[in-house]
């Protein structure tokens, strides 16, 4: 009997919609009966394993389409009666200029009976895209205060030093913020949303989010009607949950199963309700914290609405109070999860009110100095992917000028000092946002939301200085193109250390995005100084940047839309490209990893065939420069380093098993995984941005460069194998300092046409038969040998 | 300096040009399976009259290892090697039969369930490089002449001769060390002697990049030794550019002491080293050919057009 006659009568007697027999007809379609009595031999238990993945596999094919086709037998949530979908109120329609607003707040909590050692730790506010925190000043009499970053929210901490006799202590703390009430834009992007690992949490389930739950899911499921589009899904589910009618706070029914199946919930329900529903359809969503203002003077309460990842940015939505991609200005953010506000010490009782008052700009202004000279700025450190980020600011009364300054570099704190004491002195208004970076890739990933998420600051700004090393800068620029924010009031001065021709071409790209004034680009390294000085003398005399820097000799481009079509025809083409690149959401610097691979591939060709160094194939090495143009070279040779060793060792330890290629590979695969997953978490835990990055390696390649090493030692000895590693490496860490360092990579962006030359040298290279380099040094003992051998002959005739 | 630069440039082949030039055009690709499958090889090398160690059996299926056990008391000693093997995996020499099982070249003794197994592995595919189910087969042992094999340090010596368009351009002893651990191959730590087409008597040799006179293991002298029956062993690999149609072609042959000349394999990208074996460039040697070599030359003709080219060519 053929396993065909057996899967046929399965098929007659079970029909395929349970599970058992769907197994086991697809099992026994492929598993022959005589594989039964297994010899135990390698190859036929490899045959067997085959048909047994062959047969799971279509039954995963089959079950997978089944379950779209007919219905599972499992309880389905009471669908239309229980959550009937009544007709939605249109949501609040939001304003077309983005009204800023400024706010003093301050909180008061009271221990009634402080003694030593009790502990009080509030969640306080910090500055994203919509507010900004202007100053913050917390009391310090009888305390110690410290402020800490959990990464995602700030939290001040406070100790009470000594008992005060039953005195109750109280704790102030007052913030000045500024909110815009700016719309957020919603990325068309189709269903499922991409998220990246580190947004992994905002997708878990919890006790009162439970998104995992079956009910939730087949609601939102329901509630998607088919939709492919993101802003159609989360309409969808933001209407619903809107939709909803209110319901007395119980403590009990708050969760999201709990409102969804009720049909009813508070806000606090309903918040987490929406977010339950946005998490399983795959949407990383947040429940946010924060505070009403404008309503009362005095109040304790705080509220809490949705924010939803789509995209790269963070959209908020209030379905309790009707507000949808964004928020008034009264909303003031206070912490992002279900957290408390308020942590104190066991059975001390804490009284805290939030004390609010709408000032005016300029009194904003002024509540931004601080009594102490130390809090004249203000600092929080914020970590944003691995990258941490510092934003420092001054602001005077009335200011002269208000400029941004950006940074790639941590500013040491005497010149953060230095700065802000000459602004004060000139009377003009400075923010310094300055980042840490480990390598140039995430330069340019991390610090264009530098500068979207102080979008309120940019506004008010009349200079923007970027100062970063290579193109990062104009990258940043080019990215709050891609969030389509225009900067018409601004002008912008861009430090980094491209090429000029490339200054010119991404130039008129941003200006063309963004509109700016005018667009200053400068050739410099390093020191934000200097750049300051000038940013001061324009602010102050109102010296236009050029002629400030043709007294300083560096050179300059100064471009506005003018000068934009001044390029040659051509240019202008490339320049046009990029644009519409870049507002249909392309992001450049992926665009140029993308062509930078060419020029990788051609350094190979030349290492390989001009200059003759063998390597392990040709790929390896080009993908290898790849990764550490991603996570810089120290890193990446380590990451290779490491994954290589562990490999390796694991190899020589299978060799006495003699397994098949196929599978010694799949367990080398195995072993790069995990290593590499060792390793992001290891970084991530370190707080080593290129180490929790491994995953960039290309796990096939460095499981074939193992097999590679291992295969040629055996077959030519070790110290060929460390040749051909050694080799590898060159190659990749040439075609990285070529590539990186030399300012390559973004002149094969600005000039793709580089590309046609560069096949054309690749086309001549391949029709070249001359030795290569290495070649010549190890047959040159020959030309040495024939010279000896002339020299002796003549001597021979003359003796003769 | 720029003198010898320029001498390299003209006399010496190098990977480009031998890739680009040579093997691009007379080598074509889908020959290529007939010199890396040992029994094709032979097949081929048996059809136009070329000696080659005799094949004792050929095992394709996983039930025929089974018959090993029965079959292996006729032969004494034998080799079994992977077809498609390469860097010599999987081969094993047997020097005989103790009663519990077989006695290898090392020294081992080595049960016949474990023999079986191995066959059974190199019909998995486990010691062929391209992964493919592969065939093992069972050869008798060569032997290599007394003289030869005194060169040699442990190991079967063989001669590489390089044929351009079925004219034999230059040849090489091969030789193995202690340090190669009984392999010929030159990466592995062999030594190359460079060998006079025309008198059969060694030149040159080459012990990794430095030039040598005497065997570093066994100190006997390596230079102006005559290789016995030379022109047999030339007239044996002229022949084999008649089994396959490559027209850059490297003969492994190696001479028996019962049966003389016998070829071990043949290869379609053979190695540079040669030259320096040989202290001489492939390039005026390769030119020679194209001049002189009139198309439909007979076997003797052809040896001897290498061997007038060798003596023009070298001062």
């Amino acid at each position: 009997m053929t396993n065909e006659v057996v899967a046929q009568r399965i098929l007659r007697f079970y029909p395929l919609s349970s599970r058992v027999s769907r197994l086991a007809f697809c099992l026994a379609l492929f598993l022959h009966p005589s594989d039964f009595p297994l010899r135990i031999t390698s190859i036929t238990m490899a045959r067997f394993m085959f048909r047994i993945v062959l047969g799971l596999l279509l039954w995963v094919v089959l079950s997978a389409t089944s379950a779209q086709s007919t219905p599972e037998e499992e309880p389905v949530f009471s669908a239309e009666d229980a959550l009937s979908l009544p007709t939605v109120p249109p949501p609040a329609e939001s304003p077309t200029h983005p009204a800023t607003a400024y706010w003093k707040i301050a909180v008061h909590m009271t221990i009634a009976t402080p003694v030593a050692g009790n502990h009080v730790q509030m969640l306080l506010p910090l500055s994203d895209g919509r507010q900004s925190v202007l100053s913050r000043r917390a009391s310090v009499e009888g305390v110690t205060y410290r402020e800490e970053s959990d990464g995602l929210n700030l939290w001040g901490h406070w100790l009470v030093n000594t008992g005060t006799n039953n005195t109750p202590s109280l704790l102030v703390y007052e913030y000045t913020v500024q909110i815009a009430d700016a719309r957020s834009e919603l990325p068309q992007l189709p269903l499922p949303a991409q998220s990246l690992p580190e947004q992994a949490r905002y997708l878990q389930p919890s006790t009162a989010i439970q998104s995992n739950t079956l009910a939730i899911r087949n609601l939102s499921t329901r509630l998607h009607k088919g939709e492919t589009k993101l802003p159609r899904v989360v309409r969808a589910l933001y209407d619903h949950v809107a939709a909803l009618p209110a319901a007395p706070h119980s403590e009990d029914g708050n969760d999201a199963l709990a409102v969804l199946t009720a049909g009813q919930g508070g806000r606090a329900g309903k918040t987490r309700a929406l977010v339950a529903l946005l998490r399983t359809s795959g949407i990383p969503a947040r429940v946010v914290g924060g505070i009403r203002l404008g309503d009362s003077a005095k109040k304790r309460t705080t509220i809490s609405w949705v924010e939803a990842l789509l995209g790269e940015s963070w959209v908020p939505m209030d379905p309790a109070g009707g507000y949808f991609a964004w928020l008034p200005n009264t909303y003031l953010a206070l912490y992002r999860n279900d957290l408390p506000l308020l942590v104190h010490t066991r059975q001390v009782p804490v009284e805290y009110s939030f004390t609010i008052r709408q000032v005016t700009r300029s009194e904003a202004l002024v509540a931004g100095q601080p009594i102490t000279p130390e809090s004249h700025a203000r600092r929080s450190g914020v970590r944003q992917g691995n990258e941490r980020m510092y934003t420092i600011a001054t602001y005077v009364e009335h200011p002269v000028a208000n400029v941004v300054l950006v940074n790639d570099n941590v500013i040491p704190p005497v010149a953060a000092e230095r700065i802000l004491a000459e602004a004060r002195d000139r009377q003009i208004n400075v923010a310094l946002l300055s980042a840490d970076f480990e390598s140039s890739s995430y330069r340019e990933q991390y610090l264009p939301s530098l500068l979207s998420d102080n979008l309120t600051l940019l506004r008010e700004a009349d200079l923007l200085v970027v100062n970063a090393r290579g193109t990062a800068g104009l990258y940043a620029l080019l990215k709050q193109g891609e969030l389509g924010i225009p900067m018409t009031n601004l002008r912008v001065t861009v430090a980094g250390t491209f090429p000029q021709t490339v200054g010119e071409v991404l130039g008129s790209v941003i200006i063309r995005l963004l509109k700016p004034q005018e667009l200053v680009l400068l050739r410099h390294e390093g020191d934000l100084m200097p750049l300051w000085e000038r940013a001061r003398a324009q602010g102050r005399a109102n010296i236009a940047v050029v002629e400030n820097a043709q007294q300083q000799e560096t050179p300059v481009i100064v471009m506005t839309e003018a000068t934009a079509v001044q390029l040659p025809w051509w240019r202008r083409q490339v320049v046009a490209l990029w644009t519409v690149a870049v507002q249909s959401q392309i992001s450049l610097p992926a665009l140029n990893f993308i062509l930078v691979l060419p020029l990788i591939a051609f350094f190979l060709v030349i290492i390989r065939n001009v200059i003759g160094l063998e390597t392990f194939g040709t790929f390896s090495p080009m993908l290898l420069s790849l990764a550490f143009l991603t996570t810089g070279l120290g890193w990446g040779l380590t990451v290779f380093a490491v994954i290589v060793g562990l490999g390796t060792g694991l190899r020589f330890m299978l060799q006495g098993l003699r397994l098949h290629l196929v599978s010694r590979v799949a367990i080398l695969i195995a072993v790069v995984a995990v290593s590499m997953v060792g390793m992001t978490v290891l970084g991530a835990v370190l707080g080593v941005g290129a180490l929790s990055h491994a995953g960039i390696f290309p796990m096939v390649i460095m499981a074939n460069t193992i097999e590679n090493f291992t295969n040629t030692q055996m077959e030519r000895g070790t110290g060929e194998a460390l040749r051909l590693t050694r080799n590898t490496l060159l190659v990749a860490t040439c075609s990285y300092v070529g590539i990186e360092e030399t300012g390559l990579k973004p002149l094969v962006l600005a000039f793709p046409e580089v590309l046609l030359g560069v096949i054309a040298i690749e086309l001549w290279l391949g029709r070249w038969r001359g030795l290569r380099l290495l070649e010549y040094v190890r047959f040159y003992r020959l030309a040495q040998d024939r010279e000896r051998v002339a020299i002796e002959e003549r001597r021979k005739v003359s003796a003769g | 300096m720029i003198r010898n630069l320029g001498f390299l440039a003209r006399e010496v082949l190098g990977i480009n040009r031998r890739n680009g030039e040579f093997m691009a055009r007379h080598n074509p690709r889908h020959l290529f399976q007939t010199v890396d499958h040992k029994l094709k090889t032979k097949a081929a090398l048996l059809a136009v009259g070329v000696p080659v160690a005799e094949t004792l059996a050929v095992y394709r299926f996983q039930y025929e290892t089974r018959r090993f056990a029965q079959d292996s008391r006729a032969w004494g000693e034998f080799v079994v090697k992977p077809a498609q093997g390469a860097g010599g995996e999987g081969v094993l020499v047997v020097t005989g039969y103790d009663g519990n099982g077989f006695l290898t070249v090392q020294g081992r003794g080595m049960p016949v369930r474990q023999l079986e197994s191995h066959l059974s592995d190199i019909l998995g595919g486990v010691f062929s490089l391209n992964q493919r189910y592969d065939e093992a087969l069972v050869e008798r042992c060569l032997h290599a002449h007394p003289l030869l094999a005194g060169l040699s340090f442990r190991g079967l010596p063989d001669i590489r001769v390089i044929l351009y368009r079925g004219v034999p351009l230059m040849a090489m002893l091969r030789l193995a060390t202690q340090q190669s651990k009984g392999r010929a191959n030159l990466h592995a730590g062999g030594l190359g002697v460079g060998v006079d087409l025309t008198t059969g008597e060694t030149v040159a040799a080459i012990a990794g990049k430095r030039w040598i006179h005497h065997h570093p293991d066994t100190d006997l002298p390596l230079l102006g030794v005559g290789i016995p029956q030379w022109s047999e062993l030339l007239l044996t690999a002229t022949r084999c550019a008649d089994a396959v149609a490559l027209g850059y072609l490297g003969v492994d042959l190696t001479l028996d002491v019962e049966r003389g000349a016998c070829v071990l394999e043949l290869n379609a990208r053979p190695g540079l080293a040669i030259q320096l074996a040989n202290r001489q460039g492939l390039r005026p040697l390769l030119t020679a050919v194209d001049q002189k070599l009139v198309p439909g030359l007979p076997l003797h003709e052809r040896m001897q057009l290498g061997q007038d080219i060798a003596r023009l060519v070298v001062p």
